[in-house]
Parts: structure tokens; sequence; C-alpha cells
């Protein structure tokens, strides 16, 4: 019978253990759910399950138990046992009640920063403690922000003394910092709500954006508009300049002041820090904004950045916005230098250029930048009847890099002492210059006719007479076989010793002058006389005379003479031996007939000073004369001007064309170079024979279109600047200037490979504040740079492309001053947009803020704790059952059962 | 929420367990009398029993225990016991995931993300009792998943909200997120779970120490090499719409070189294949002409030619180029040959030119010409004018007399109409002198007579020539065509060459032209969403690279998205802790999920063989 028993339970066991494992698999990651009374419940582990298959064993054990207690009390107290057992199966499944609340979550996000007054926060702690009191089953949580959002553990915390700022980082509102903190005080299994208690001027962050991302995570934002006003504020709201500034153009500068009630302040206008005279003054400011205009000039170009300080008499809360700045990058004018040795001369030429926006610098050769750097400051340089040797030794040099490297423009004008007059044949400069000096002349013509006049009176008698022959003989040594030369020896009557004649023929010429005696009075005029008629039928270019006296001579009818051989172009120079020359005689002569006046003691200097008048002569080029200009080449600058229609110019200096590069564009009618250029490296040299001086030229610079014609022919040639401009745009974003270039070539193809650097160039540059643009499409360029305060700053890009300048640009970032401090009103547009993106709504009745959630919110109530307590009980209940006789308490006997003993 | 019991209220409710149980142990149950028939069994009754006597006690005290055990773990369980539970203070834990793009590296498998997930739940799991965790999701933002609670189910059911994005990790941002979660909270502790692949600069992670927010990174990942797209974008030639140009960086941040075959297609079509030789630690740019006449979708993918790397969600990259269209431009003149000749130049311009009679308005033309008229209301197009005469409603500016022979002498040389064009000896017999309201720019003028005036009117820009074309030589000169051109191309919308792509992780702004009250947006896996429409525009944040179509009645839309180019592809992982705190000590020891349920089932088994044995009488 026992053995049967045991194979009984044995087979039981092995049941209830099959059993066991076969729900324990499958039930494995199931979860079983049902729903009770309209309820919801749900087994998370119910593989536990298993452990119910045990329970028979717990009944058969107690059947076949060895207990005495009663078979009612053995049935109850194995009937609690097996409940027991269940209770903590059922626990192990881990039992819960699914339940839908609309039970919300409310943070309260208080705006604390300095555009709410102390009555603002006063009236949001008393809405939110009002709030409190009704809240009801719904979670309240609190939290201030303004630039940072902070939590808060009670309503008490908002309060500050006075109207001070209620933190230290006030100076902004940051809307959607308050909203993603509020996410993360938001009571588990409610719905969440947040309740955005601002003015609405956000200053950072972007309320909409992270609306949209509320509303994306069920999280509903409603709020309650506040107002508060700083009293007795004043402050700079803007400080603008004009879009277009030019150097030397005054403009006005206009700031833009505000004040909550009547107050006076004192302002004062600061240019590159330093104060301006004439923009200091005491305000009146009425409520709202004024705006004050002050007058300014720029007179250098680049980066140029304002300041406007604001000092009030009156109350005044903050202090942070009684400051403004503007800046901007202003172009500078085309810089020309213009150099002539009296510069009073080239007036009419630099006021034309001045009314053609060029900013001009004339000077004397005395005053010539010395230096590359120098040099570099002008787009164009103009010299202007300037001897080459009075020039800085270095300048042939200097303007030879400026226009080769530095692509500047020179143009050497003509003059007395320009081109070959100036003494700049065979120099560096000549090399560069689109035309040669030595001039060839025509064969048919002799290239200088020369007139020595030699005082044969009796002073000169001696060494005088000796070195005056040997002063002729080395002219004729000078002359070149094309020149015609006569030596007339003049004491009462003219004698010519030497006719006019080829300077081919040396030996007689040189024979005939050593006939020359000492003897006699001195009369000029009749030399002057002979010398003229000899020149006047001379077939020579130039035709020139060389007066040499020692004494005073009547002077009746000389000037005369002489004034006729000018109008032939026949030129006159003289020379004063001792010191009883007629000095004024002379010097009269010598400057109605064009040429020089030299005087001298010491007759050892008579030789030297004819074959330096000679040579002089020989280079002597000018050529003066009625002439017309004709064109030759075309150029972008004569476009719209009739050069033929323009006055003939008096004289020119006669050069020679070069070769290919060089351009003749104007020229003579006897075809020599007028104007001419030519390419040298980077930039342009132009040589421009006839002067810019009411000499050769002053008919010419009164022609109407003259002023056409300098500015063109300047503006074409200028040093072109170094880099192109591409467009720059600016998108100022939290602080952040957004940087946008658009590289395209001249032919609209993207620019690839462009290294670009942005950097803040004014106001408070320091080096430091620079971003290298990235291409993030092409020929698109990109970056982000932090502007380090509030105003207007101009910005300079920089582009490179393969190691060479390509470009520039100039932006101005708009950065306006923080609405935190500005008498904004508030900003419901704002809220309302993104309460409408969550499906909120403007609070007026605290009580709203409770209103049960649109949606219900599933929670989960787990079930175990409370099946564990019960488990508990019943164990001790079961405990009970085995320690108290419930049943058969006084042992009644079976009938079956004997009796006694 | 659990009903919990408190450390105080759990052993108050043991000491009285144990006094009921210790009760019901002193109470002697009477024995039953039995009457026993058999003499033998007297005999039994009769031996001593020296040794069952010691049994029989200890059988009683035993028992007690195992009834003492029972209830304990009863107790205990229904405290739900932690670490920590008697000892250490309570913590604010910010649990911070990187859900970054390569946090979707293969290195550490499944993912490097779903490690991130299950180190996550591990900490959950591990937590005091009393400490309170914010889990939150860092990518280009930080998205909280769930509230800041000490409850575990709440922090585990966060978890399950984590998600991958394509997005680049900002830890500045999350760093300012963290500073604001636990600024003031008591113990603040920020826990970072990463694998370090982003830019976190030293002052940010002194900002959070000097706040006294304790850093624990849980590095993840084992793995650098990775080759990814950088950056993809195309953009039409302004000058010939249907030519374009794509451009394409490389990135291969792994140690070693790579060899990779690029696939270029457009409109689904591949339009192109190459093999590039990355070398290691570098990005090649590439740029392609004329990639597509007519694809608008053009897509980039590489894969490597040996092997695979660690990451291939960035093996992908997206481009959409505008819309060739054509420019509906309506001519309002008595006759102006070379206007008419101007707007012909270019064959994508769509040209209508009728009389200042038969002008009503400007439907279905983008760009309006006004020539020597103005009408009454300005349209609600971009506008060209010429010459406008002075009108009883100033459009678009006022009108106050005439300028005899004007000639430009100021100048807005950056304005993009001037580029490239000289205007200075142009010459005008004649000018009206406006009057340009706030607003306006005056790009060029003749002392203070406005020229060349833009501005907007009715929200639509316009460009403004203050005198008549035929009474200048503006016509004959270069720069006419070019300034032409160029006005032109300043009154088109901005958007027409380049579309610019949607920033993966940012919420972001979308204009649509029709009011509806939604929209639809499909994102690149095929999933719809609806979105509300609020002041003709949508917000919407992609968090996956692809094709986005924003599906609005009359206007459906479609947006290329792509990883933020300014950040790098690398995927080496990086340990922040070496430099600023010791690991999490929680992080790294076993501890339960649930401690009480084993409690539980430890008192289940305890309780059965109770039973089992006290049927037995090996307890009483």
């Amino acid at each position: 019978m026992i053995r049967h028993e045991r194979l009984v339970f044995a087979t039981l066991t092995l049941l209830c253990v099959a059993l066991l494992v076969l729900v324990d698999r499958s039930l494995i990651g199931q979860q079983l759910s049902a729903t009770w009374n309209a309820q919801r419940f749900v087994l998370s582990a119910p593989r536990w399950l298993g452990l119910c298959s045990l329970l028979p064993l717990v009944a058969a054990s107690g059947w076949r138990g060895l207990t005495d207690l009663s078979t009612a009390q053995r049935v109850l107290s194995g009937s609690f046992r097996s409940l027991l057992l269940a209770c903590l199966t059922f626990a192990l499944c881990q039992p819960a009640r699914l339940l839908d609340t609309r039970r919300v979550s409310v943070v309260f996000a208080v705006d604390n920063s300095d555009s709410l007054d102390r009555a603002a926060r006063a009236r949001a702690r008393t809405f939110i403690e009002r709030a409190e009191r009704q809240r009801g089953a719904n979670d309240i949580e609190l939290l201030a922000f303004a630039s940072n959002a902070q939590p808060l553990h009670s309503s008490a915390e908002l309060d500050t003394p006075g109207d001070a700022p209620a933190t230290s980082d006030g100076q902004d509102t940051d809307l959607q910092a308050a909203i993603q903190l509020a996410y993360g005080l938001h009571a588990a299994d409610h719905a969440r709500r947040i309740v955005l208690l601002s003015d609405g001027n956000q200053t950072r962050g972007d309320l909409e954006a992270e609306a949209a991302h509320a509303a994306r995570l069920g999280v509903e934002l409603d709020y309650v508009l506040l107002a508060g006003t700083p009293p007795g504020e004043v402050g700079v709201r803007a400080l603008r300049l004009p879009e277009s500034i030019e150097v030397g153009r005054p403009f006005r500068v206009q700031a833009e002041l505000f004040a909550t009630a009547p107050s006076e302040v004192h302002v004062e206008l600061f240019q590159a820090g330093i104060a301006t005279a004439s923009a200091a003054r005491d305000v009146h400011l009425e409520p709202g904004e004024t705006s004050v205009e002050f007058p300014a000039i720029v007179h250098v170009g680049g980066p140029v950045d304002y300041r406007l300080e604001l000092t009030p008499h009156g109350p005044d809360r903050f202090s942070g916005n009684n400051r403004g700045s503007a800046a901007t990058f202003v172009r500078g004018r085309a810089r020309v230098l213009m150099v002539d040795s009296d510069p009073a001369q080239l007036a009419v030429a630099s006021q034309v250029l001045l009314r053609h926006e060029f900013e001009v610098d004339v000077r004397p050769e005395t005053a010539m930048p010395r230096t590359a750097a120098e040099l570099a400051q002008y787009d164009f340089v103009i010299v202007s009847d300037v001897a080459a040797e009075r020039l800085p030794k270095t300048f042939p040099e200097l303007i030879e890099h400026y226009v080769r490297d530095r692509g500047g423009g020179f143009l050497m004008a003509g003059g007395d002492h320009s081109f070959g007059l100036g003494g700049y044949q065979g120099t560096r400069l000549e090399r560069i210059l689109p035309v040669q000096m030595a001039g060839e002349v025509r064969r048919d013509e002799h290239a200088l006719a020369l007139s020595l006049l030699i005082d044969c009176s009796g002073s000169m008698a001696g060494v005088k007479i000796d070195l005056a022959k040997e002063a002729a003989r080395a002219t004729v040594e000078v002359l070149s076989d094309q020149d015609l030369i006569e030596v007339i020896g003049f004491a009462g009557e003219p004698d010519r010793q030497v006719r006019m004649q080829s300077a081919r023929n040396r030996l007689g010429v040189t024979q005939n002058i050593a006939r020359l005696v000492a003897q006699g009075g001195t009369q000029l005029f009749p030399a002057l006389d002979l010398a003229y008629q000899d020149l006047t039928v001379a077939r020579a270019r130039l035709k020139h005379v060389i007066l040499l006296t020692d004494g005073q001579t009547q002077e009746s009818g000389i000037p005369e003479v002489i004034q006729a051989m000018r109008s032939e172009n026949i030129t006159v120079s003289t020379v004063g031996l001792g010191r009883d020359v007629n000095r004024e005689l002379l010097q009269t002569a010598a400057s109605l007939g064009g040429g020089r006046a030299y005087f001298t003691d010491d007759p050892q200097n008579v030789p030297r000073i004819f074959v330096h008048e000679t040579t002089a002569q020989k280079r002597n080029s000018a050529v003066e004369r009625p002439t017309r200009m004709r064109t030759r080449e075309a150029a972008d600058f004569l476009r719209g001007i009739d050069v033929a229609r323009a006055p003939a110019l008096r004289g020119y200096v006669s050069t020679q064309p070069k070769a290919h590069p060089a351009q003749v564009l104007l020229e003579s009618d006897t075809g020599e170079p007028l104007l001419a250029r030519m390419r040298v490296g980077l930039g342009f040299v132009l040589a421009f024979t006839p002067d810019i001086k009411a000499r050769w030229t002053a008919d010419f610079m009164r022609w109407s279109e003259f002023d056409k014609f300098l500015s063109q022919l300047v503006r074409e040639h200028l040093r072109k600047p170094e880099a192109e401009e591409l467009p720059m745009s600016i998108d100022v974003l939290q602080n952040r200037a957004q940087i946008v270039v658009d590289a395209r070539g001249s032919d609209e193809r993207f620019i690839h490979g462009m290294v670009s650097q942005v950097e803040l160039v004014a106001p408070g540059a320091d080096g430091t504040s620079a971003v290298t643009l990235r291409e993030t499409a092409p020929g698109r360029y990109e970056g982000s740079l932090l502007l380090p305060g509030y105003g207007a700053f101009a910005l300079r890009a920089t582009h490179d492309l393969a190691g060479r300048p390509l470009g520039q640009s100039h932006a101005q970032a708009q950065n306006p001053y923080p609405i935190e401090y500005l008498p904004e009103p508030p900003n419901a547009a704002l809220l309302g947009r993104a309460a409408a993106l969550t499906g909120g709504r403007a609070l007026t009745d605290p009580a709203a803020a409770w209103r049960p959630a649109r949606s219900a919110v599933p929670i989960r109530q787990e079930l175990w704790p409370y099946v564990t307590w019960f488990a508990l009980g019943l164990f001790l209940v079961d405990l009970l059952l085995r320690r108290v006789r419930l049943f058969d308490r006084h042992f009644r006997q079976t009938r079956s059962a004997p009796t006694g003993v | 929420m659990l009903p919990r019991l408190t450390p105080v209220a759990a052993i108050a409710v043991l000491l009285a367990v144990w006094a009921i149980t210790l009760l019901l142990y002193l109470l002697k149950p009477r024995r039953r009398r039995v009457v026993v028939p058999f003499m033998p069994l007297w005999d039994a009754l009769l031996l001593p029993e020296p040794t069952t006597r010691l049994f029989g006690r200890l059988r009683r005290v035993g028992s007690l225990l195992i009834a003492l055990l029972l209830t304990g773990l009863l107790v205990l369980a229904l405290t739900d016991p932690r670490p920590g539970l008697f000892s250490r203070a309570p913590r604010t834990l910010l649990v911070l995931i990187d859900a970054g793009q390569h946090m979707q590296a293969t290195d550490v498998l499944p993912s490097r993300l779903e490690r991130a997930r299950q180190l996550a739940l591990q900490l959950v799991a591990a937590k005091a009792n009393q400490d309170e965790l914010l889990i939150a999701q860092m990518d280009a933002t930080v998205t909280a998943l769930g509230p800041r609670s000490a409850d575990v189910p709440t922090l585990q059911a966060a978890l399950k909200r984590l998600a991958a994005t394509d997005a680049a990790t900002d830890f500045r941002v999350a760093a300012e997120f963290a500073l604001q979660t636990l600024a003031g909270r008591p113990n603040p502790a920020l826990t970072l779970i990463s694998d370090g692949a982003f830019d976190a600069p030293t002052s940010v992670l002194d900002a959070l120490r000097e706040h006294g927010i304790e850093l624990h990174h849980l590095a993840i990942g084992t793995s650098t090499r990775n080759v990814g797209i950088r950056s993809f974008s195309a953009r039409r030639y302004r000058g010939d719409e249907t030519q374009s140009e794509a451009m394409l960086a490389i990135e291969n941040s792994g140690a070693r070189p790579e060899h990779v075959e690029l696939r270029l297609l457009g409109d689904d079509s591949v339009l192109a294949v190459a093999q590039l030789d990355l070398p290691a630690h570098a990005v090649v740019s590439r740029f392609y002409s004329d990639v597509a006449a007519h694809a608008r979708r053009l897509e980039a993918q590489i894969a490597l030619r040996a092997g695979h790397d660690h990451l291939a969600s960035d093996d992908r990259a997206y481009a959409l180029l505008p819309p060739v269209t054509r420019t509906r431009i309506l001519l309002v003149t008595n006759g102006n040959r070379y206007l008419e000749a101007a707007l012909l130049l270019d064959a994508s311009r769509e040209l209508n030119v009728i009389t200042p009679g038969a002008y009503h308005d400007s439907t279905g033309y983008d760009l309006v010409v006004f020539d020597r008229y103005a009408p009454d209301t300005p349209p609600a197009v971009p506008c060209l004018f010429i010459a406008p005469p002075a009108s009883a409603h100033d459009v678009p500016f006022r009108v106050r007399g005439v300028v005899d022979r004007p000639s430009f002498d100021t100048f807005m040389r950056d304005h993009p109409l001037l580029q490239h064009v000289a205007l200075r000896d142009v010459n005008i017999a004649r000018a009206w002198r406006v009057l340009p309201q706030a607003g306006d720019r005056v790009v060029a003028a003749a002392g203070a007579t406005p020229l060349i005036v833009t501005g907007q009117r009715a929200g639509q820009p316009y460009v403004a020539l203050s005198f008549d074309l035929r009474e200048s030589d503006l016509p004959l000169r270069v720069a006419w065509p070019l300034l032409f051109t160029h006005a032109i191309d300043f009154l088109r919308p901005p958007d027409l060459d380049y579309l610019p792509p949607l920033r993966i992780g940012l919420e972001q702004r979308l204009r649509v032209t029709n009011a509806p009250s939604h929209a639809v947006l499909q994102s690149p896996q095929g999933e719809r969403e609806r979105l509300a429409v609020h002041q003709q525009a949508v917000w919407l944040r992609p968090l996956h690279a692809g094709f986005y179509r924003l599906e609005v009645p009359g206007d459906p839309r479609l947006w290329a998205a792509n990883r933020d180019p300014e950040r790098t592809v690398s995927i080496e992982p990086r340990n922040l802790n070496q430099a600023h705190s010791g690991a999490l000590e929680v992080a790294n020891g076993w501890l339960p999920s649930s401690a009480w349920v084993a409690l539980l089932a430890l008192a289940w088994a305890i309780a059965w063989l109770e039973w089992l044995t006290y049927q037995r009488r090996w307890t009483v």
C-alpha cells in the first residue's frame, strides 16, 4: 500500500515538474493581459505561472501528512499554504494594472530676466500659488529661467529685493532652455504640460523650434503673459551708418535713443575710440524713441567704427544699454600722386581729378615717396616736368617695382624737364617708358642749327678770347654730322667767322674759329640780327643761338629781335662772363629766347658751359609749334572722346615710339607720339609728351572734354584692386554671424578650393576673431563667427586660390542690442504661436492649468507589492492554523473508535 | 509607482511580523488524545528517548527560524531593495546616451547604441533606491526620454524610447543641458554613455567640474575603421540652369589606406562610377560637372573594395537640385525693342508683352517689367520698373520732377546689380527725381538723384531705373545686358540654383506656399508623419539622411537631408574619464535587475519546502 502511494506521489511529482517546464517554456518572453471590469491587467512575467503546477504536490503531501490536526484544519491549512504559494507565484508574474489618466504634471516656468520687474514676478508668484492651491491630484514643478534655467523648490524663491535684476544672468531670455529643462522635471505617469510665465521677448534660443519639438513629445505649452517695463530707463537702441560712405564726403551718423520717461542725457560719439568734437551734446528724451544725428566724415578708407555713449542725468535701471556701436568698411578713393617742380602748375589737372572722385596728392619732387611702402599708397603716379637729376636716385627702381609688381600706373608728362629734356635718355626709367628719347630726324632736315655769337670786343682779349675759341671748338666736337653750325664774332660789326655749314667739316670750322681776334666795342644787336637771318633760312628742326659776352651793350632792338626769333622757334641762350656783364639783359634775352642764361667769373668755365648748352640743345627735343592730335590706336578710355576735335597743342617733347608691346594711342601731325602706353608687369606706364600745365596744353585743358580725357585715362590705368569682390552675405543668429560667400568666376563657373578667411575688422578687432570658410556646395563657402557683442560689425574676407590672392569681400553684420533692455511690448504673438504648435493656450485663470489632458496617458500600476502583502498575511494565518487547534478541540471520538483503556 | 516600503517602515513591519510569529510559536498546541489498542505501542512510549528530545527542540527552533526567514524575505522584498539602501546620500544622475550617427557603428555587436542601452539598463538596475535619474538622448540636441525619476520601470520605459539618428553629436549642447538640469541638485552626476567620438572641448568639461558635477563616462567601441561621405551637394549654374555641378568629399578616418568604389546616381540611375584610393586620415574632394542634365535627386554611394567598415550609415549621401524652370516674364510697355531684345536673350525666359492698358494683374508670371508705366498697386511678384512715371499711388515711389543730364557718380560698388558693370560714362538725357521710401536702397545715383533703386513692395523685391532707356545711351553699352541680367537674377527667388540640405537633428522651419492646416511628411524610410501648418510653415526635425517629401496640396516639395559636413566621420572611441574623472563605480559590477523577484522566488521555495517538511513532521 505504502509502495503504491509512493509510486503515485512520484508520478504526480514528475507530472507537476513536466507541467512546470512546459508552462515555463511556452510563456518565455510572453506577456499576458486581460480586461476585467473595464480595467486592463497585465502579467509581465507569466512564465512564473509554471510554479502553480507544483501546487498539487502541496495537497498530496498534506493528504498523507503526519500532522495530528483534524482533517478540517489540515484541509484549511493546506488551502492557505496553497493560496500563499499561489500569491507568491502571482507576485512573481509581476502583475500590473494599466490605467489611463488625465492627470497632468505641470511645470511652471517663470521668466526671471531683467526685462521683468518685481511686480511682474510677484504676479507670476501669485498665479502659481493660486494654481498650487487648486492642483488636486496633479503634479506641480517650478523653474525659473533667464539666460539659463534653474529648478525651484517653491514659489517663494521668486522673490527678489527691490527692482534689482532677479538673477546675475538676467540679461537674456532663453525660453527654449526653460522648456528643455522642464522635460526632465515632469512627474512620471502624468500628462505633461509647461506653463510659461513670460513677456515672450526671447533673446536667445528658438521658442518655436522647441515648441515643435515639444509637440512631438506630446507636451502641451501654455503661457501666461507677463508685462513689465523697467522704470526710468534710457538707452541706445541703435546706431546707424549710411550704407555707402565715401572718403571725404560728409555723412550723418544716426542714433536711435529711447526713454521710458522724460529724461536728460548727455551723448558723445566716438570715432575709432576718439571723441569727435562736434558730436557731444545734451539731449532731451521724450518717452519713446528719439532720433539724434551727428555729422561725420571719414578721411581715410578702411574699417571705420563709431561708438555712442550715453550718460543719463536721471534714473536709469540698466547701464548695459547705454552704448551703441556701428562699423563699416569704407573704400578709399583712388589715390593719385602728382609730382612737379612747381606743384602750383598742376592745379588744373589736380582739380579735374578731384572732381572725378580721385584723392590727389600734389607734391614737389623734393617730397616724393622714397620707399616702396610709401609709393604703394597711391594707385597712379604722374611725374610732370621733373628733371631726372632732381628725382631721388632710387625712384626709377621704385617706380618700376611699383608698376611691374604692384600693378600701379605711371605717367610721365612732358615739359622742359621731361623725357630727353630732363636727362632721362639712357636711364632706367627710359627703359620702361613706351617711348625712347634719342629722336631721329628726317633725311631732308638737320637736327640742330647752332649759331655761336662770341663777343670779340677788346675786353675779351687774352685768356678770355682764347677760352672762347676753345669753347667754340669743343662745341663743334659735340655736334653731330647732321647738325649745322656758324660762328659769328661781334665787336662793332658782326663777322661770320664760320658760315652756316655742316658740323661734319670740323677741321675747317676749327681753323676758322682760330681766326677770332678781340678788338673794338660791343654791338650785340647786329650780330643777333645776322644770326636770325641765317637761322631763318636754315633747314633744321631745332635752331639755337648761344651768345657769349663779357660787357655792356646797347639794349635797343634786342628784345624785339629775340621775340622775332622765338616766333620762328629759334631759341637763345646767353653766357655772361665777368662781373661787368649786363645780367639783366642777358637774362631777359634767355627768357625771351626760351633758353638758359649762364653767368661765370671764371673764363675757364666757358668751354664747359658751351658744351653743356650744346649738349642740352642736342637732346632738346621739344617741338613748340601748334600740333593737332590724331588717334593711332583705340583705347577704352578714349571711347566717347572725339580727339580730332580737340584744340591744337602748343608743343610737346619729341620722342620715338618703342616697338610692341608699346602702343601709341595719340600722335602728332608729324607722327610723333603724344600719348603712348606699355604694359609693364601688372601695371601700365604711359608717356604723355605734351605737358599737363598751361604751357603747351593750355587750350587743350580748356577743352570741355579734357575732364573726361584725363579722368578716364587715369581710371583705366589705375592700379586695379588686388582682388575681386566676391558677394558675401551675413545672417546673425544667436550672436553668431552666419557667413556665406558665393564664389563664381567671370565665366559664371564655380570657384573650388578657395581658401577664405573672414575676420572682424571693426569694432573690437583684435586679430583673434577670424574663421576659415568651408566649401559646402560648389562655389558656396560657409562659416560662422561669434560676434563679440552687440551693434554693427564690419567683416572682411580674403580669398586665396592656389596660394595667390583671388578676391575679397566686405559685409556688415548687425547684431541688435538685446531686447531685454529695450522697452519692448510683450511678445504675445510668439508665445501664441508656440502654444498653438502644441495645442496649448493662453492662461488667465490658474485653475485652467489643471484642465485634464487632451489625451489620456497610459500608466502602469504594479500590483506585486499588494499581492506580497497579502501573502505575508496568509503566512501568518497559516502559522496560526498550525499552532492553534481550531477544530476538534475536545477530541471527539469517532463512532468506530474504541473508548477507554 | 510602487507602494515601496521605506527602510524604517520595513524594520517596523518586520519586527511586528516576527513578534507575531514568535508568539505563535510560544503557543503549545494541545496534543490530540489517541486511543491505541495495540500494546507494543506502549513499549515504544515507555522506552527512553534521549536523542529525540534534542531533535524535537531543534525541530521547533528550526521551524521558527524558517518562519522568521520567510517573513523576513517577504518584508525585504516589499522594500524593493537596491544598493545603498541605508548608506548613501541620494544622488541626482543625468544619464546622457549618445545617439549620434557614430553610435551606429557595429564594431560592438549589435551596435554601439544597443550596447549603450544595455549599459543604461544595468545602470538603472544598479542605482540606489533614492537616486533620481533623468535619462536623455544626445545627438544634435538633447531629448529627455522620460521624467526624472527614481522609479526603475519608469526609467526602463524611458530607455525604450532611445532611437538612433544620423545626426552629429553636439556635446556643447549636451553639457549645457547637464548644467541646467543638475546645477543645484543634491550630489549631481553626469553619466555619459558614448563612444566619445565627438568634440569635447576642455572648457566644457571644466565648466561641469566647476559646478560640482561628477562626470562618468562609460566608453563604448573598439574600432576606428570607417570611410564615409563627409559632404555631398549639388548646384545649378545661374547662367545655365540645365548645367549643374556636384561636390563630394569622402573621408577615410581609419589608420590604413582604403580603396573605395564610388557610385553616383541621379533619379536612381547610375550616372558615374569611380574608383578612389583614400590615404589614411584623409579627406578627398571630387567635383563632377554636368552630372545630371535632367535628374534632380542625386545620391552618392561608396563601398570598400576589400572588407567593410564599421559604420554603414555614412556611406550614402544625398543632394537635391532645384527644378529647372522657365522664368515667366510679363513686359508691360508701349514698345521698347531694347527691353524685348534683352529679355529674349536668354532661352530660359518666357516673355509675354502687353500694353499698359491690357495689364490687370501679375497672376501666372514670375516677374513683371513695367516700362514707363506703374500700376496702381504693386503686384505680388518681383518687378522691374523702368522710368516709372508719377502716379496717384506713388508706385513704387513718389516722383517729384525731372533732372536733366544726370550722370552716374555714386555707386554701391558691392551691390550684386553692379558687379562688373561700368556706368560712369553713361549719358542720360533726363531722369525722374524720385523719393525712395524707408528701406529702399539707392544702388546708383547722380548726386542726390537716385538712378537705380531696389527695395520691397508688397513683400516682393523690386528694381527701378529712374530714367528712360531710350533717353540714354545705356542700351548701346556693354553694361546694359550685364545690368539687366543682374537685375533679373536679383529679382528671382534665391533658391533657384541651390537648395540647402536639411540639417539632421535640428528643428527646422519650412515654408509652404499654400495654407493648409496640415502637411504630410514622408521620411526616407517611408514613414509618414502629419505635421501641423502654422504661419504658412511647418517645423520638422529630420533624424536620418535621405530625401524627405513634404506633401502639401498643390505644392509637394522634396528636401535632401545630410549629416553635418562640418563633422568628421571618425568613429574612433575616446575615453573622457582619463582626463577628468574615474569610471563609474556601479557600472562594472553585477547587480540583479529586480532583487525583489529573487527574494520572492526564494520565499516561495522556502514556503513550499517547509510545507513538505512539516507534513513529514521534520519541522513542527
